[in-house]
């Protein structure tokens, strides 16, 4: 089991640009089991295709903002992305940079669809996390072993982690550790 | 809390704002906070059938362990690529 870390800072070399917050949520780190195909859904990390998809472990989730300190309310979200995905649905696929992400570099490269910064929403699904937090702070959740956010080994499906303010314009940071099965 | 699931933690200019306990539902995976003092009727419930603790949005729809749910969705991805 490969633990990995996905980040939507630029500076990683990965991603595309941050995106600015509005009204709507803006997905800025997206993580789903790929598929072999990706005319039939989400690209693989980096593993060559055919492969099976991997059952996914979110255990850690660390965010914040880097915009100018102000008084504004931000909310964070995670939610499910269940419809198939596609490099049209979230853009910034991550795949070129998928080595990056591992944090023993004995391990494997990441199989699943990883995504930063996507300037395009999908529809997503049910909520599994979600917290709201002055613009000020920062937040951290780390999950306890077998109280993981889990996605299953099938094509497209994973978790997508959002945020919106109606009164904030500037970017968001988020960290995702997460574990491959 | 015995067990937790998780842990949460707010950091604001002057250090850590707030704190708490988390658990993820049984039911549908999602991350509860545990608000201290909290009345437990808020927090969602205990599922009388597989014994774990499940959120507000599950209680009163039946037990479907999330294991389970995880099982079919695979399930029906293994079919869906063998009949293509």
């Amino acid at each position: 089991m490969a633990n990995f870390s996905i980040n939507n800072s630029t500076g990683s070399g990965f991603g595309g640009t941050a995106q600015s917050m509005a009204a709507t949520y803006k997905t800025f780190v997206a993580i789903a089991a790929g598929s072999s195909s990706v005319g039939s859904g989400a690209p693989s990390g980096g593993a060559a295709s055919p492969y099976n998809a991997r059952r996914g472990k979110i255990y850690d989730i660390l965010i914040g903002t880097n915009g100018t300190p102000a008084d504004n309310f931000v909310t964070f979200d995670m939610s499910r992305i269940t419809a198939a995905l596609s490099s049209v649905a979230f853009a910034g696929a991550v795949s070129s940079g998928s080595s990056s992400f591992v944090l023993d570099t004995a391990d494997g490269l990441i199989q699943a669809f990883a995504v930063a910064n996507s300037t395009l929403e999908s529809s997503v699904g049910v909520s599994v996390w979600s917290v709201g937090i002055n613009q000020r702070a920062s937040y951290r959740w780390v999950a306890a072993p077998g109280s993981e956010i889990v996605y299953p080994a099938a094509s497209s499906a994973g978790v997508a982690l959002r945020a919106l303010s109606a009164a904030y314009t500037g970017t968001v940071t988020g960290t995702v550790l997460f574990q491959e099965q | 809390m015995r067990r937790e699931g998780g842990y949460a933690v707010i950091f604001g200019p002057l250090g850590i704002q707030k704190e708490c306990s988390t658990f993820s539902c049984a039911h549908c995976n999602c991350v509860v906070h545990i608000k201290p003092k909290c009345n437990l009727d808020d927090l969602g419930g205990n599922c009388r059938l597989c014994d774990k603790l499940i959120c507000p949005k599950c209680v009163d729809l039946g037990c479907t362990p999330f294991e389970k749910k995880l099982e079919q969705a695979e399930a029906r991805d293994r079919w869906r690529r063998a009949y293509g």
